[in-house]
């Protein structure tokens, strides 16, 4: 490179750069490398040139700018990881312009809010992709971790305070309201969901309709003849079989019989609370042939180490997920694992996530006021890093998954190994580089 | 089709954009060189391994490069590539999809507009109008009005859609819009479907009315026109030279008259006056958007819309005085000699500005039309072909005499159904199966266009039941890249813009 020279600098529009504070990260989509660098001025400055409104990602560097060796290096790694590069200003007759992504919604709550005429409202059923129903809270199995898993993860719940059930009729009502829209998917929960008083009479409205359906059950359960399992449609219909700890291996074998005699696809799903329920679980699933299954951690509030070690994310996993750019603008505005669902508890009580408020009740408010409430405040559909202690201070934000139901077990958003020890870094990881001043 | 387009910027710089992966970025020259090579089909491959270490290759303006230089730029390209560069787009797949019975249904429950033509009766003649002698295709003016049967009869039709399951939305604005001949001579009509209205049991839906107006009964209604919150639009072309052609039947000027009209509706309700009353003008060879543009700022510190005549459907005997009248908005504009402070007071109506945004909405991977758009996003999802409005996805048009159109602009003999004060015949089989004929009649080109994402030509523009038509929409390659640099030299020339242009605009 002549030292005569001047050149344009400019970023891709494939990397994400996430600037905070001391922090940057610069993240390669279309590699998954990273560059990081702490603490360094000279590289913060420019990056903050770089990302100003007026220069598009595209900035001057002169001779004597490059031989600065922060610059000098930051360009050499910026260049190595695909992630920028160097033009002579020679080549053109002025400045080039990156179309820099900012993520843009047509329908933005924030733009529709403001926005008089319109409203939040606008295609508002065209969100809704999956609706948890708890038909019912009769169980007489007495599991450990009732009623905590429900919080945490989709499970069965019974609720001490008498036996409730969703009534037919409100069902139905809400399936036809919901039927010109897109859900894609229904799980149908209780309690002991074969105890429903109108199990057949729902199984043949839900077998009517387009969206997948999923039953979920304890094993226990499902471990005796069942009369109501007749009634599922093998074409549209799942079982989700939970299995928590401590089982018995016996009736968990009647259980799978019964199942695969019922030729209803099936996924089994052990609730493990340490290492050691994991590798019991994982014997049982080998021992008696189980082809689908998964794992499902539940925090039980003394359990944090199962969950740091096993659950809690290090930046190589998060890298490893080589998020795309539209994962990252996704995170940015919506938690993708909560946007779209519903869940109604067996006393009727509509929840976006079950851990956040009420939305309303089933059969006295319509389902468009309750999705309307959610679209409009987004308690739980727009939950996001960016606005949550101590994530939104991290450049890994818009890298991580969306804040799952654990955060609120748990206490803490950062379910991760991630936000910077700066004394601690040392190593180059998943390609990229790590810098600290 | 390649999915990959090279652009070149009026200052020389080299840009990539992929129309599939919808993303443009910087390209550098060697970078440009390899991908042409690949473009002539010559394996990239093995050309690299079999380049000397020696040896330099030379770009015009750029001066030669190393081996090094090029193992670089491959590499580069090779990450591209497995990126999804480079691709072939199947755009005939794209385009695939068809319209069905269902989906129309779902779309007029969920619609925007009403609109009556309330009147075919008129106070003015004038020279450009789009029931005048310029044009064809319309039903002959008689001096009729709409049946106030039909009007309530399509409502209550209406109704009991937006009240069904079909309507996805909650608290979403219909407008209810009245339109003419000029609206105000059928004030009984108005007043009488503005209580119908209000009086609907609607469960999901607010509604606005609204109003094209000349402007010659304002001050006669606007007391009415206030206590129900209009949206008023009025027509008017600028100064009083500038609006020589709008003229009453015996040809005298109705300038002075509409302005008074206008000055007195300012005075009494000022608040509602700024909020909800605006103009419209139509650029014709006697003002221009810079007179228009200075009027309407200094009368009444307003932006108006300006609309250029209508080019479709031009009587045969008519053409010569037709293109006599017309003027080209971007003509205009670029003949202005203010045109910087011009293009930003139109902002989003400036052409300039509207490719960018429009460029930004469509074609750009960081843009969502809603936030499921966002989670499921789908770059290959079939859809429909040309920019046509899917019908009543914007709005319903009833004539006075109950033909249903999907928009006042579309020529009569589109009619989708009609509507007496008996019943509503609207057979959406039929309407879907009309729409699937006149895009199978243009898919052909779209199939092979380079705008097809970002298309904005309507089909009723066309020739449509011709299935040999000529799409003026249609663009090839160098004409997409044309287009494509002409939206990277604005941005190059204007860089702070891209940054507005993204936080204001929105498109419904």
């Amino acid at each position: 490179m002549s030292s005569k020279k001047k050149y344009w600098f400019y970023i891709e529009t494939y990397v994400s750069i996430s600037l905070k504070e001391e922090a940057l990260l610069l993240y390669n989509s279309f590699s998954g490398e990273v560059l990081e660098y702490f603490r360094n001025k000279t590289i913060l400055n420019l990056v903050k040139k770089i990302k100003s409104p007026k220069n598009l990602q595209v900035i001057l560097l002169n001779e004597e700018e490059l031989n600065d060796p922060d610059i000098s290096q930051f360009v050499d790694d910026v260049r190595t990881y695909f992630m920028g590069d160097l033009i002579d200003t020679s080549y053109s007759k002025g400045k080039p312009v990156q179309m820099i992504p900012i993520i843009k919604i047509q329908k933005d709550v924030k733009y529709l809010k403001k926005e008089g005429i319109r409203s939040v409202g606008e295609g508002l059923l065209e969100n809704l992709n999956q609706i948890f129903l708890y038909i019912n809270n009769e169980c007489e199995q007495n599991c450990d971790i009732c009623p905590k898993g429900y919080t945490q993860f989709p499970c069965c719940t019974v609720k001490k305070n008498g036996n409730c059930e969703l009534d037919i009729s409100k069902i139905k009502k809400l399936l036809e309201e919901t039927s010109s829209c897109s859900v894609a998917y229904i799980n149908i929960m209780g309690g002991n969901i074969f105890v429903y008083s109108e199990f057949a009479q729902l199984a043949a409205i839900i077998n009517r309709l387009s969206p997948k359906i999923f039953y979920f059950s304890n094993y226990l359960n499902l471990n005796h003849e069942i009369r109501n399992l007749k009634f599922i449609n093998p074409r549209t219909s799942s079982l989700k079989v939970l299995v928590p700890f401590p089982f018995n291996e016996e009736k968990l074998k009647t259980t799978l019989e019964i199942v695969k005699n019922s030729k209803l696809n099936s996924r089994f799903v052990f609730i493990v609370q340490s290492e050691e329920e994991f590798e019991k679980s994982s014997a049982v699933i080998t021992s008696l042939g189980i082809d689908n299954s998964d794992f499902q951690p539940l925090y039980n509030g003394e359990n944090l180490n199962f969950f740091m070690e096993g659950v809690f994310a290090t930046k190589e996993e998060i890298l490893g997920a080589k998020s795309k750019m539209n994962d990252i603008y996704t995170n940015s505005v919506l938690n993708s694992q909560n946007f779209g669902r519903l869940t109604i508890l067996s006393n009727g009580h509509i929840h976006a996530n079950v851990n956040a408020p009420r939305l309303g009740i089933l059969g006295k408010d319509s389902i468009y006021d309750v999705l309307y409430k959610e679209m409009y405040h987004g308690k739980s559909w727009r939950r996001i890093r960016k606005n949550v202690e101590p994530c939104k201070h991290c450049t890994f934000q818009a890298l991580c998954p969306p804040l799952s139901n654990y955060t609120y077990a748990i206490g803490r958003n950062n379910l991760c190994h991630v936000m910077p020890d700066v004394s601690n870094i040392k190593n180059i990881n998943n390609g990229g580089k790590i810098h600290e001043n | 089709m390649k999915s990959s387009i090279f652009l070149k910027s009026k200052k020389g710089n080299n840009y990539i954009y992929d129309q599939k992966l919808k993303r443009v970025q910087v390209c550098h020259p060697l970078l440009h060189y390899l991908i042409e090579l690949n473009r002539k089909t010559i394996d990239i491959s093995d050309w690299f391994i079999n380049l000397k270490d020696e040896s330099m290759i030379e770009i015009e303006n750029c001066g030669q490069f190393s081996k090094k230089d090029v193992e670089y730029y491959y590499k580069k390209y090779l990450l591209l590539k497995e990126n999804g560069y480079f691709t072939e787009i199947d755009q005939e797949k794209r385009l695939s999809s068809k319209l069905t019975a269902e989906i129309v249904k779902k779309l007029l429950a969920n619609g925007k507009q009403v609109l009556f033509e309330v009147t075919e009766k008129c106070q003015m003649r004038c020279h450009y109008c789009g029931f005048g002698k310029f044009y064809h295709f319309y039903d002959k003016r008689e001096g009729r009005n709409i049946d106030i049967g039909y009007a309530k009869n399509l409502l209550n039709y209406l109704m009991e859609l937006w009240n069904s399951p079909l309507n996805t939305s909650h608290y979403k604005n219909i407008y209810i819009t009245f339109y003419g001949g000029e609206p105000l001579l059928n004030f009984s009509f108005i007043k009488e479907i503005v209580n119908y209205v209000k009086q609907l049991k609607v469960l999901h839906n607010r509604f606005t009315f609204s109003m094209t107006t000349n402007g010659l009964l304002v001050e006669k209604y606007m007391d009415f026109l206030f206590e129900n919150d209009f949206e008023l639009l009025i027509s008017m072309d600028g100064n009083e030279k500038n609006n020589a052609y709008r003229v009453f039947k015996n040809g005298k000027p109705t300038y002075n008259i509409i302005i008074r009209n206008i000055k007195s509706l300012q005075k009494k309700y000022p608040e509602y006056f700024f909020k909800r009353v605006n103009f419209i003008a139509v650029l014709q060879n006697r003002n221009s958007v810079s007179d228009i543009l200075n009027f309407y700022k200094s009368h009444f510190r307003k932006i108006p819309l300006i609309s250029e005549l209508n080019t479709i459907g031009i009587e045969g005997s008519q053409k010569e005085s037709f293109w006599k009248t017309y003027s080209n908005m971007k003509e205009s504009l670029y003949q202005s000699e203010d045109y910087s402070l011009i293009e930003k007071d139109m902002f989003l109506n400036a052409p300039k500005i509207q490719n960018v945004s429009r460029f930004i909405t469509y074609q750009s991977d960081f843009s969502f039309n809603n936030y499921k758009d966002l989670i499921y996003n789908d770059l290959e999802q079939e859809r429909m072909p040309t920019g046509t409005c899917l019908p009543f996805s914007r709005k319903i048009f009833i004539t006075v005499k109950g033909k249903i159109l999907p928009c006042e602009k579309v020529g009569h003999q589109y009619t989708l159904g009609n509507v007496n004060d008996k019943k509503v015949e609207l057979n959406f089989d039929e309407i879907a199966e009309k729409y699937n004929v006149y895009f199978n009649n243009v898919r052909k080109q779209c199939n092979v266009c380079r705008n097809a994402e970002a298309c904005v030509q309507c089909i009723f523009n066309l020739n449509i039941e011709d299935n040999n038509l000529v799409c003026n929409g249609f663009m090839s390659e160098n004409d997409s890249s044309r287009y494509l640099s002409s939206i990277i030299n604005y941005i190059e020339e204007k860089p702070k813009m891209y940054q507005k242009i993204l936080k204001e605009a929105f498109f419904e």
